[in-house]
Formats: structure tokens, sequence, C-alpha cells
């Protein structure tokens, strides 16, 4: 029997660790999609499948819930056909994230589709209204007996004493990203059919995440070579190119 | 067919293939290929096993192969084992003394410099030593040069007047973990065997390509610089040792990795194999600005059409080798090294196969470059012409070789004192091992 997995970035750190995850090469067997209401998602590679969700709506929802949950169920309708599992990457501490994640997870449900989301908490710098979104968000999830895990990023960034916010939301992404990849190893059997040349991240994801989160390919997970303080593990072309 | 004991097997687990010969010397020095396997190593990344498991299997693949080809049914007596990738670090030590005024530096004076650095590497209860904490010294420390009070460079201090005589020595510090790793690979595979030498490759490199009477007291010294998959190795060596013994942890798998996810090709497969028949698709490591002119159309390995201009390949494979040859320049400047520089520059591994590469290092390096070829060496039944891949485990061999016959005339000699005054004496013996 061959595994099939929907893997669904929601959010901005759940949409870059999808694509993180994308740029890797993903697993056999695994689709990769991302998907936000940010105007990020826009600028992701042609290859990659992104979708630009509504933006949350507020409480109390009425008519903008259910545009919104139209949206997310038209885009899971068109990908789930051969999925045998949906997984979903996010962080909760942004409203993207909760809502949409708590909607799929619903979505997965009600088609007997079997579902787990990863989901990041926030940092303890992050604002006290992110960290209570995440905590009520993460309490409902549960209640739902959906399978959720999470990582606590609180603790996560204490290892790295001396690294920047940009660094730490950085370092959580590829956390979220690889923690991702190990968890799905073993469902993953058949051989990936993705293929296909674009023309890599743009200039501007290049500047704004920064060549920390930028993807090291086959040497994720290798001890990077740097010199000079430059990650030489990063395409020279790429790192040229935003250098200009 | 000679005895197993005269007869040596050299390990070189590259990234790209794991490579074992077996071989021995003729009466006139001559390398003599008797076996030889070779299988691709799955899992390895700069120089370091991903998955050891794999490697481990992979390996034993290999050195049966090699064993199947020649008529031995057991292990030869000497196995070496070339070192390379990230948990090796090149450092140097250094230790100073005074001279009497007025009198020539002696070989005494040398000798007790030298003991000095020795004791620096090999601390007593209570001292504390230079290596750095998890790391482990490897025994083969070479000599890299000699320095007078005015700051001169000297390769052989003896009769000249100073006073001070300052040594510099080469050791490798390996990683304790990651080692280990590798020794367990080795380990496992060699069964009840174990390694009885084992070579850093930037001194494997020069003792294939340079006979030791090529490196002449008056110099220029050469360079030979070893382009492999997963790291490029430096070797300039000198009369009495290598004034540069390093490596830099970017290989061919850089260039393959850049292909991957500049073009989202998704496939690394696919992109090692567009660097390794870069001239099958007429691509060179100096692009021609032809725009869409030269458009490249292969099958992915999972049958998928892919189109890539010929122009943009050459691009990225440039911006990358650029790179790599520009920190050699600064590495070459950083260590004084340039001053000593001989007029031609010397490449090899597979890299080195890239068309056009030479040109392009020429025109960073500002000197000559040609593809190196080892000296001595017959390989016929395996090979019209020695592989640059290849050069790495010749000379391998050739400095198991020379650290038996040394060890040999060691178990005769006697004391540290005694080894480190041969060690002096003899071109390409390091001081204490060699």
């Amino acid at each position: 029997m061959t595994a099939d997995i929907l893997l669904l970035g929601i959010g901005t750190a759940g949409s870059r660790a999808a694509y993180y995850i994308y740029q890797r090469g993903g697993l056999p067997g695994l689709r990769i999609m991302a998907a936000d209401s940010g105007d990020e998602i826009n600028e992701t590679p042609s290859t990659l499948t992104a979708a630009h969700l509504p933006l949350p709506p507020k409480v109390p929802a009425g008519e903008a819930a259910r545009t919104a949950n139209d949206t997310l169920n038209g885009i899971l309708e068109a990908e789930r056909k051969n999925a045998q599992m949906l997984f979903i990457v996010t962080c909760l501490g942004g409203a993207t994230g909760a809502y949409y994640t708590q909607a799929a997870l619903l979505y997965a449900t009600l088609h007997n589709l079997p579902a787990a989301a990863l989901v990041a908490m926030p940092h303890d710098f992050d604002s006290e209204e992110c960290k209570w979104t995440a905590q009520s968000t993460l309490d409902t999830l549960r209640a739902q007996h959906f399978k959720v895990l999470s990582l606590d990023c609180q603790t996560f960034g204490t290892l790295f004493p001396d690294a920047s916010r940009e660094a730490a939301y950085s370092q959580a992404v590829r956390w979220i990203a690889e923690t991702t990849l190990g968890y799905l190893k073993l469902f993953s059997l058949q051989e990936n059919s993705r293929s296909g040349i674009g023309k890599g991240p743009t200039d501007k994801q290049r500047t704004r995440l920064g060549s920390d989160s930028l993807p090291r390919g086959i040497f994720t997970g290798v001890p990077a070579t740097f010199y000079n303080g430059e990650n030489l593990d990063l395409p020279t072309y790429w790192r040229q190119h935003t250098k200009q | 067919m000679k005895s197993p004991r005269d007869i040596y097997l050299g390990i070189d687990l590259g990234t790209s293939t794991i490579k074992v010969v077996v071989a021995h010397f003729t009466p006139d020095n001559t390398l003599e290929f008797l076996g030889k396997g070779e299988v691709p190593s799955l899992s390895m990344f700069k120089g370091e096993p991903d998955q050891p498991g794999i490697v481990t299997e992979q390996l034993i693949q290999a050195i049966e192969s090699a064993l199947k080809s020649t008529a031995l049914h057991d292990f030869p007596n000497h196995i070496a084992l070339a070192l390379s990738g990230g948990y090796l670090q090149t450092n140097t030590v250094s230790a100073t003394i005074d001279i009497p005024s007025g009198l020539p530096i002696t070989e005494n004076d040398c000798v007790t410099v030298m003991r000095q650095v020795y004791d620096q590497l090999t601390p007593t209860d209570g001292q504390t030593g230079v290596v750095p904490f998890g790391k482990i010294p490897l025994s083969t420390v070479v000599t890299r040069n000699f320095r007078l009070a005015d700051g001169r460079i000297v390769f052989a201090p003896m009769t000249q007047i100073s006073s001070k005589l300052t040594y510099d020595a080469l050791y490798f510090a390996l990683d304790r973990e990651r080692y280990q790793r590798i020794i367990s690979i080795i380990d496992e595979a060699l069964m009840s065997r174990r390694v009885d030498f084992t070579v850093p490759v930037p001194l494997a490199l020069s003792c294939a390509v340079c006979p030791p009477t090529s490196v002449a007291d008056n110099l220029p010294l050469p360079l030979i610089i070893d382009l492999g998959a997963g790291v490029t190795s430096l070797s300039m060596p000198t009369p009495t040792g290598w004034l540069l013994a390093e490596q830099l942890n970017i290989g061919c798998d850089h260039l393959a990795n850049d292909i991957n996810l500049v073009f989202e090709l998704n496939d690394i497969k696919t992109a090692r194999t567009l660097v390794r028949d870069l001239g099958t698709y007429r691509c060179t490591a100096i692009p021609v600005q032809d725009g869409d002119a030269r458009m490249l159309t292969f099958l992915s390995p999972k049958g998928a059409k892919l189109e890539i201009a010929a122009n943009d390949l050459e691009n990225v494979i440039e911006a990358r080798l650029r790179e790599l040859f520009t920190i050699i320049a600064q590495r070459l400047e950083e260590n004084q090294a340039y001053d000593w520089l001989d007029q031609e520059v010397l490449l090899t591994g597979d890299g080195a196969l890239i068309p056009r590469i030479t040109e392009l290092v020429s025109s960073i390096l500002k000197r000559k470059v040609r593809l190196a070829t080892p000296y001595k060496v017959n390989a016929i039944r395996f090979f019209d012409t020695i592989p640059p891949r290849y050069i790495t485990i010749c000379g391998l061999l050739r400095a198991a070789r020379q650290e038996q016959l040394l060890k040999e005339e060691r178990d005769q000699q006697g004391n540290v004192l005694d080894r480190i005054g041969i060690g002096l004496r003899k071109a390409w013996q390091a001081i204490f091992e060699w």
C-alpha cells in the first residue's frame, strides 16, 4: 500500500515551513501546499501549490466565516482526492493559523480523512495576545480530540540566548519543517512525482527571509560550511544576486 | 604473487564514491595496482557519513570487489585510510627558543624547538595542551616552516644566524565524535582487522603527485588542489613538510546542490549528472553569454522533460567555482604561501574534469593550471590513464609505505629525539611519525 500525504502549511510560518520542505525535495508521496492570508503567499514559486485565503473572520463571524470556510474547503476538495492523510503545519500565534487549522481539521473529520497538525507555539518575546490566541486554540483543538503535536518555541528559544527575534523565527520555521520531515518519513512510501523548473525564490523573498531561512538542499542537517560569516552551503548564485 | 605482508590496501571514503585499491610497490618504487573496487557512497555529505549503515554496506562491497580482483584470499598486511571531511581540521602550533648570540643554528636547536611543540601537543598531567576541547590530535604532525628573528621563513634553518628560532608545525585535530563514526564504519567493514595508517588527504595528494626530489631546497613550491565531491583539499609541500595542508568543506556536490535549488529541479541525482556530464551538454566553467540560444533538454529519472538554458547553467557553475577559488587565493595570502608558489598549479579530483576549469582557475590564481598526474603508477589492468579521483588513493598508499619504512627504521633507532632527527633530515617525513 502506498501513502499519499497532503502537507498543508497554514499562515506565514506554516507556509514558510511548507516552502522549506518543498525546497528540500519533500518526501516520496508527499504533496505540499501553502495557504496564507498575507501577501507573501503570492510570491511563492509557481511550482509550489499556493493558495491565498481570505482574512480570518472576527467573532461573531457570521457570513465571513462561511466565506472563509468555503475558500478553504474548495482548496482541500481539489487537493484531497488522492490524499490518504492531511498533515498541517502552522503557528497558532497568528489569526490565520489559529482559525484555518481548526477549519481544516474539521473538514478532514467530516470527510473521514485522517489528519494531524504540528503547531508551533509563540516565543517568549511574543505578545500576550499572541500567546493567549495560541494557547486557547490549542486547548480547543485538543478538546475536540484532534491530533495535535505542539512545538514549544518558548523553551526552544532559550537554547539560543544570543539569537535575535528574526533569527528565532527563522529557526522556528526550520524546526517545524525538520520535525515534520522526521515525523512523516515513516508514513511516506511512494515515489514523489513532482518535477519541473522554476526560477527559485524571488529577490524579495531572499531579501526578506535572510540567508538563515533559505533552504540548503542536500546539506540540510549537515554542519554548515561558513567562511567570513557567510553560509557557503547556500547557492553562490543566490547570495550574489541578493547582494546586488 | 607477493605475500600479503608486502601488499597494501588503501581506503578512500569519498563523498561520491568509495574507492578501495590493493597494491604493492615494485623494486623501482612503482605503485602497481593489483585490485580495485569502487562503489557509490550513497549516503555521504562533505566527506562524512549521513547513514553509517549504508556507507558500511557500500564499503564492504568495495573491499570485496577489490580483493576479488586480486588473487588474494586474505586482507593485505597493511591497511591505510585517507582522512577527509568536516571532522578534520588543520591547526598550527608554534614554539620559539633563543639562540646564543653570534652562533649559527644547529640541528640540536631544531630538535629542541621541535620538542617544545611536541610537548604542547602531548601535555603531561596538570598542563593544558593546545588541542581544543572535544578534539583529538592525529599523531601525524608535519613541519610547516621555521622562522628567524627577522621574520624570514626558512625550511632548513641550520647555519643561519639569528637570535631566535621559531618552529611552526601543522597538526590535524579530529572531532572525537564524528571521527568515531568513521572508525566504526571501517571497523565493521574490516571485521577483526584494524587500520594501520591514517593519512589526511592534503598530505596524500602531494605524495602522489610530487616525487621527493621534485621539491628542491630553493623552491618555488607546487600547489595541488583536489576538487572532490564533498571537500576541496589544498596541498603545498616543502622540502621538509607542508606549508599548506588544509581543506575547505566545499566540493562538486555544492555545484549540484546549487543547480538543484536554483533551477528547482527537486532531483539531486539529475543535478549531479548534469555536473558530471557538463562536457556532453557542451557547457563549460566559463559562460558563453548567449541567452537562450542553447537550450538543454533532458529527462529526469522520473521521465519528466526538463529544459534549462545552457548559459544559465554555466552562470550558476561559474559563480560557485569563482567563489571557491577566490577563497583559495585568500587562504594562500593569509598563509604567506603566494610568495613561494610555483608558476603552475595542479588540479585533481573529479572537479578537475569540468570543461575549461583550468582557464577559470588560472584567471583567479594568476598561475598556469593543469591536471595533475601521479608519478610511477602502473594501473594498466584497470585504467588507460589514472582518473583524477584516484590520485588521493595513490598518495595514500605511497604515504603508508613511507610510514611503514620509517617505522621499521625507527624500531632500530630508539627514542623520540632520534626520531625527530630523522624527520628533520628526510624530506617528506614528518617529525614524530613520518
